[in-house]
């Protein structure tokens, strides 16, 4: 079976994209993603200035995945630099997403200018991360006008394609996309990490992450996740789906429910990057059980089983 | 699967060195192997990784060197601390005719060992090396079948280096493998030495890490992405030869280069 697939005009020889945030912190991880599989890799945020993030704990486990608070820690795009060209040293022929971050919407014009000229195949726009609001204040993925004026920036400072990572914890996801892409996003990817939720250690009586509140990822957050791929979807654009999935079934429910591509992320916890490899796999036997020659056929499936009916 | 936070009473904080502090939990992890390590949350100060320097009860060696350590020297018995542990991949069960190799403070993870060693019947030699007698760690106690101790400035044990020891060991009688754990420019020497000696060693590395679990990727060592807290902290010779920035540099909470 034929796993590759295209997003906005780049091939990806699977479909399994690391997501950001996870693992993708230096070149030669993210390197060793590829090596093991995966058909596309996104760095960690990277904004302007180096940021150390939160303090610990950053991560704690709940009965279905993560809650996090890392905080966007990241060297700047400068350092960030020797990072990107680490990896693509080490995989010449890799797909690299560079996701960027910024609090004041101006900012997203250099920031997307500056990661252009690394020479990734995509830029994603991390508009929704849920765990820095005591210093940015609401994600931009809140909001369609925010996500519009942010995109807008970003836009003007490259031609490359862009993708706005968007949040199913927005009142209108729908509205929110349909913002990205007005203001010039070529793909959608959704869904960040959800909340923020909370854990609170009762034996020491307070929220266990620093940062007191952290978004929630892993199995339980998945139904969200395809829920809100389907409803983008609609808009016609390329979708990454991202959330909680783990099997190559998983995979293939994201891209019948209209997902061009996916992301992967908290399941590596417990295998690395050798996920990347086992999800491939089982994607694959899938297909061939089930008769698929290529991945391009299971995309929209079910939304043309149901005639696209809005969700 | 990952392990979750629990929290243990401190029984007893004595002391492991002038400045150093043996803490010693009411609990114990019989599941958790030498050279593994638990991430330490103390409320409002942070969550930092630290070698187990015992499992049965769980034990911890911490020098005072900065606000979180203090705050961990200063615990009283009867207080209550919160550990995520074991984590990572700790020492092989050990065999043969071991030397173990600790510098400073860095030995905690041998003490475990060179326990297991005497619990296993296996004969280990111990070098446990510093910079001044005041640095040195429970060397009154230490475990195994026999140690000795080196000072950078003669003030006890032999005069000089715990890795010049291991040269003389290795030398004498066949022994190994070699474990170590201490600070990065001495494993360098220790992997060197051990190589010359044609000797399989396994070395404790140390990196800025975040979650612990290998999920945010901070901690990985270029070139090959090895991950210290989830592939690591201990790993072979054979290994740490492929890692280009082991003895160079580290990356700071940033995740910026900087020199060790």
């Amino acid at each position: 079976v034929d796993l590759s697939v295209e997003l906005c005009g780049v091939r990806l020889p699977n479909p399994l994209v690391l997501a950001s945030g996870v693992l993708g912190a230096t070149g030669a991880i993210a390197a060793r993603c590829l090596q093991a599989g995966a058909g596309a890799v996104t760095f960690k945020s990277v904004g302007l200035e180096p940021r150390t993030g939160h303090p610990g704990p950053v991560l704690v486990p709940y009965e279905a995945g993560w809650l996090n608070a890392v905080g966007l820690s990241n060297p700047g795009i400068e350092a960030f630099g020797d990072e990107f060209r680490a990896a693509r040293t080490a995989v010449p022929d890799g797909v690299l997403v560079v996701s960027v971050f910024a609090h004041e919407t101006d900012r997203f014009e250099e920031l997307a200018a500056r990661a252009d000229a690394l020479g990734p195949e995509l830029i994603e726009l991390n508009l929704s991360c849920p765990n820095v609001a005591d210093e940015f204040g609401r994600p931009f993925a809140l909001d369609p006008a925010a996500t519009k004026r942010a995109v807008a920036a970003a836009r003007a400072g490259t031609k490359r394609p862009l993708l706005a990572k968007l949040t199913a914890t927005a009142p209108d996801i729908v509205a929110v996309g349909a913002a990205a892409l007005d203001a010039g996003a070529d793909g959608l990817v959704a869904t960040n990490t959800l909340g923020p939720g909370m854990a609170v250690d009762v034996r020491r009586r307070r929220p266990v992450l620093s940062n007191k509140v952290g978004g929630v990822s892993g199995a339980a957050i998945r139904p969200i996740a395809v829920r809100a791929v389907w409803q983008l979807a609609g808009l016609g654009a390329p979708v990454v789906g991202v959330g909680g999935l783990s099997t190559g079934e998983h995979v293939a429910e994201m891209l019948m429910a209209g997902a061009a591509a996916v992301q992967v992320g908290s399941c590596l916890a417990e295998e690395g990057p050798a996920g990347f490899g086992r999800i491939a796999a089982e994607l694959a036997s899938f297909m061939h059980e089930e008769g698929y020659g290529a991945v391009a056929e299971l995309v929209g499936l079910a939304r043309a089983e149901t005639e696209g009916r809005p969700a | 699967m990952t392990p979750r936070q629990v929290t243990l009473r401190v029984t007893a904080v004595e002391a492991a060195s002038k400045n150093a502090r043996l803490l010693r939990l009411d609990g114990a992890m019989a599941h958790a192997r030498p050279g593994q390590f638990a991430m330490i949350w103390l409320p409002g100060r942070g969550e930092k990784p630290f070698s187990l320097a015992g499992a049965d009860p769980l034990e911890f060696v911490v020098e005072p060197v900065g606000d979180f350590s203090r705050a961990l020297c200063a615990l009283a018995p009867g207080e209550r601390l919160t550990v995520r542990a074991p984590l990572g991949h700790g020492f092989s069960t050990p065999t043969g005719q071991p030397v173990l190799v600790g510098g400073g403070c860095g030995a905690a993870p041998l003490r475990y060992l060179a326990a297991e060693c005497e619990r296993l019947g296996i004969s280990c030699h111990s070098i446990l090396g510093a910079a001044t007698a005041d640095r040195l760690i429970l060397t009154d106690r230490w475990p195994g079948a026999s140690t000795e101790v080196t000072t950078d400035d003669g003030s006890a044990g032999t005069r000089g280096t715990c890795v010049d020891r291991l040269r003389q060991v290795l030398a004498g009688e066949p022994r190994g493998p070699v474990y170590a754990c201490g600070p990065e420019r001495m494993l360098q020497a220790v992997a060197a030495a051990a190589d010359e000696a044609g000797v399989e060693c396994e070395l404790s590395l140390e990196r800025y890490m975040k979650c612990g679990v290998g999920v945010c990727g901070h901690c990985a060592m270029d070139p090959t992405g090895l991950l210290v807290c989830a592939d690591g902290p201990v790993v072979s010779g054979a290994t740490c030869r492929c890692l280009d920035e082991f003895g160079g540099y580290k990356r700071d909470g940033a995740g910026r280069r900087v020199p060790l």
